[in-house]
């Protein structure tokens, strides 16, 4: 498996998609309460 | 084929509870002592700056500590291998930097008193997270569960009423529903912030190289957070004069902050997410006892807030003693190596070599020739602290130094213990 496909890969994972979700989260809430 | 096919049945992974616990309480101690040289800033500089100043001394410790342990060599022959887990452990980072900003919202309209205790349940959101995510705890007896939860919750209760012991409530506040919602989000963000420790870990990737590519996310989002909400170009941090003397105690505190946080990473990957988190934030315990006897914060305590603090101090020895007994079963483990076959299969990793990371009998740390750039790293770092403390003001502020060498021995002991422990049993894989 390439670097490139296990890129991808990680970028389906719920491992990864759960942070990115809660990030966003955090960064829209930090935005509306600056 | 796929790896996990040639590896079934798997061979059972040895308990590494034992060197997790080491580490865990090791970094409570060292988290603890990080609040103390930001005690000696007072600059009414902002607090994006503060962060910025320590995140950038993280920086700079997170860099050099790893290579002094390991070698660069190393550190990015592991990234190479685990190239696929760079973004995560920068989002990682990212994570770290918002939750830390939001705390400062926090404080600023709902008061410490009421933040406090809401973001410190994010040792609860891991535990959760570890759960459904990695099937930490699942086949565990209920005794085991019974210990790592309730031991979470009484430290997270203890650390509450630690908190509540030196802190003084001001006025109304009127943002209050921003205040919350700023201190529930910090705690989700650092809550969340343990998946991608134990997705590196479960994965083969070794702490000291995980924590190396973390600090690029966190001093990234750090700066665009400080350029986007602090005045950009023109904030305060890039020009003040004034912080040329206090950026010593700022780097101190984060190099401080770094080598607790090292030995968190080293409990997570032998822990789990459920009782590495909970017995590192024992830190509060250890702030605490550098804030009482450092610099007489309870000085003018009554008698109710010094039974606050005894109170909250035998709690969280309890709490961390519960989970520090909760040695997972074979069957649990069986549950912990599901996770890896998981991981194995997804990104096609060697089994073997995933496990024997794991289970910290990783390729032994061999004694290669270190590289000139690992000395110059080294040395840029020394010459940094160096300059900085030549530059530093020393405030006027009332300290106990006989109660600064006990703690300062305590801070030694507990680093040298664990060291000597990860560097026996597992060199530092």
């Amino acid at each position: 498996m390439t670097t490139l496909t296990k890129t991808k890969s990680i970028l389906t994972d719920t491992h990864f998609v759960i942070p990115v979700v809660v990030f966003c989260f955090g960064l829209a809430l930090l935005i509306v309460l600056h | 084929m796929s790896e996990v096919a040639r590896t079934n049945p798997a061979p059972p992974i040895r308990s590494v509870h034992g060197i997790g616990v080491v580490c865990g309480l090791a970094a409570g101690v060292w988290l603890g002592a990080a609040e103390a040289p930001t005690k000696l800033v007072n600059s009414g500089l902002s607090p994006y700056a503060i962060s910025l100043c320590m995140v950038a001394g993280v920086f700079t410790a997170r860099w050099s500590v790893p290579t002094l342990l390991k070698g660069t060599r190393q550190v990015f022959a592991d990234l190479a291998q685990n190239k696929h887990l760079i973004p995560i452990a920068i989002l990682a980072g990212m994570l770290w930097a918002v939750a830390n900003t939001l705390t400062v919202f926090a404080i600023r309209d709902v008061g410490l008193a009421i933040a406090f205790p809401l973001w410190n349940t994010n040792s609860l959101v891991g535990i959760l997270w570890g759960r459904v995510l990695f099937g930490e705890l699942k086949g565990a007896t209920r005794i085991n569960v019974a210990k790592v939860v309730l031991g979470a919750v009484a430290i997270v209760a203890a650390a509450v009423m630690l908190g509540f012991s030196t802190i003084h409530t001001g006025g109304a506040h009127n943002r209050a529903v921003g205040g919350v919602l700023a201190a529930i989000g910090a705690s989700l963000l650092w809550g969340t912030m343990y998946i991608p420790y134990r997705k590196a870990y479960i994965s083969g990737m070794n702490p000291l190289s995980f924590v190396t590519i973390f600090t690029v996310g966190e001093l990234g989002t750090m700066i665009a957070l400080v350029l986007a909400l602090d005045g950009g170009t023109k904030a305060a941090v890039f020009h003040s004069g004034e912080m040329r003397h206090l950026l010593f105690w700022l780097f101190l505190g984060g190099f401080v902050w770094v080598i607790g946080d090292i030995f968190q990473q080293f409990a997570t990957k032998y822990l789990g997410i459920g009782r590495g988190i909970p017995l590192s934030n024992t830190n509060q315990m250890w702030g605490l006892a550098w804030g009482a006897l450092v610099f007489g914060e309870l000085a003018h305590a009554d008698a109710d807030h010094r039974l606050l603090v005894l109170i909250g101090s035998l709690v969280m020895i309890c709490g961390a003693l519960a989970v520090t007994t909760a040695v997972a079963t074979e069957k649990e483990r069986g549950s912990m190596r599901e996770a890896l076959v998981r991981e194995c299969a997804r990104y096609d990793l060697d089994y073997d070599r995933v496990m024997k990371a794991y289970a910290g009998e990783g390729p032994a740390t061999t004694i290669e020739r270190r590289s000139w750039w690992d000395y110059a790293i080294l040395a840029a770092s020394v010459v940094v602290f160096v300059w900085l403390g030549v530059n530093a003001r020393v405030p006027e502020l009332a300290m106990n130094f006989a109660w600064v060498g006990v703690l300062a021995v305590t801070l030694v002991a507990s680093a040298a213990g664990c060291i000597w422990v990860l560097w026996k049993t597992t060199r530092f894989s």
